[in-house]
């Protein structure tokens, strides 16, 4: 549009954590069982009206997905058959999707594209490019090298009133890394979830 | 409890330099240890604060939050939780060995004010277990720590709880604090 202001493209990290910072298998129990993880599906219980809501503008800001492997898979196998009356299943079938990964053979969820290899100068070339927030939701690897590289330009945690004492951590526990961040956003949703969104500090 | 992002009370060497404070959170701290009438601690937070707030009024560039702080801490009465300590030179300090669960059951019968844990994540891990906690209040800082003391550990089960309030300060603190969930 004349007259805007170019910027670059942002990352923008989603997540939904619980108090402890647990973030494996958030939707659903067959989303990821793995470490004997016995609360799959631990986020529905927290629902309210406002969260969907908030996915929903969070996503019409985005135009391509940047995934790790694991969540790739999950959604890969989920997306594709979803359907919703709001549109969220569509907007994610439709979306850009970049995944990271070393394994994978092939990436089949319509639109996809697989990162093999120098994960850091990939990012930073999507990010020169034009278009909308790129958003990665799970991920926690990918997150952590994200982070181990500045290449996160907002982190939003979703945090449950929930503390579920097992299960896979968004952040590694032995990271080499002290990242101080700059506050953006708080908010309340009714359900008990706080929203925290970061940005990095300049 | 001020915790960072990534859910650590302290770095790998105890490091707390990350924390931060302005005058409205000190202020609010304050009137949350206002609240209780008697201090609980771990061994390691306990020989941590034994060695500062005896003292730390006699300083002359003690703070006016140091000073409230230690006016009520000195002569509180004091427990510390712990198997291996032989020795307390805090006032008013006593140590209870085992059977905390007991111990805080009674206490919380006696007539009085709150009971309040000062950090001490390991002995808060276990209050949490034996499903001790009334309240939590976490001040989560905007830093990414990478690795240091966990806040929780040990969970034996999924516990729900119950948002009470958030507050943001203009330091980038979010604090939230938490009721035992439905």
């Amino acid at each position: 549009m004349a007259g805007e202001v170019s910027r670059m493209r942002r990352i923008v990290v989603s997540e939904f954590v619980s108090l402890d910072g647990v973030m494996q298998a958030p939707g659903g129990r067959e989303e990821d069982a793995s470490g004997s993880f016995k609360h799959g599906g631990w986020s529905f219980k927290f629902r309210d009206d406002q969260v969907p809501k908030y996915k929903l503008d969070e996503l019409a800001a985005s135009d391509a997905l940047l995934l790790g492997r694991k969540t790739y898979e999950i959604f890969a196998a989920y997306w594709p058959k979803a359907k919703d009356d709001a549109g969220f299943a569509d907007k994610m079938n439709n979306l850009a999707k970049h995944v990271v990964s070393t394994t994978l053979k092939k990436a089949d969820w319509n639109n996809s594209k697989l990162i093999r290899t120098n994960v850091a100068d990939e990012v930073r070339k999507l990010k020169q490019q034009p278009g909308k927030d790129i958003l990665v939701y799970g991920s926690a690897k990918l997150v952590n090298t994200l982070l181990q590289h500045d290449l996160v330009d907002e982190l939003r945690l979703m945090v449950h009133p929930v503390v579920l004492g097992s299960g896979r951590r968004l952040f590694d526990d032995h990271a080499e890394m002290l990242k101080p961040l700059k506050l953006a956003e708080s908010k309340t949703f009714p359900s008990g979830i706080v929203l925290l969104s970061y940005h990095q500090a300049k | 409890m001020h915790v960072s992002l990534d859910g650590f009370v302290a770095g790998p060497n105890g490091e707390i330099d990350w924390v931060r404070f302005d005058d409205d959170l000190v202020e609010d701290v304050q009137a949350l240890v206002d609240s209780a009438d008697t201090g609980l601690f771990g061994r390691v937070t306990y020989q941590l604060m034994e060695s500062y707030w005896p003292t730390v009024a006699d300083s002359p560039t003690a703070s006016k939050h140091d000073l409230d702080h230690s006016r009520w801490l000195n002569p509180a009465p004091k427990i510390v939780f712990s198997r291996t300590l032989k020795n307390v030179h805090w006032q008013n300090t006593r140590i209870v060995k085992d059977h905390i669960g007991e111990e805080i059951t009674r206490l919380v019968k006696q007539p009085g004010k709150n009971l309040i844990l000062f950090a001490s994540p390991t002995l808060g891990s276990t209050f949490m277990n034996l499903n001790l906690i009334d309240e939590y209040f976490f001040n989560i800082n905007p830093v990414v720590l990478g690795k240091g003391k966990p806040l929780f550990r040990d969970q034996s089960e999924m516990r729900r709880l119950e948002l009470v309030e958030s507050k943001t300060y203009k330091n980038g603190v979010v604090s939230l604090r938490y009721g035992r969930g439905s």
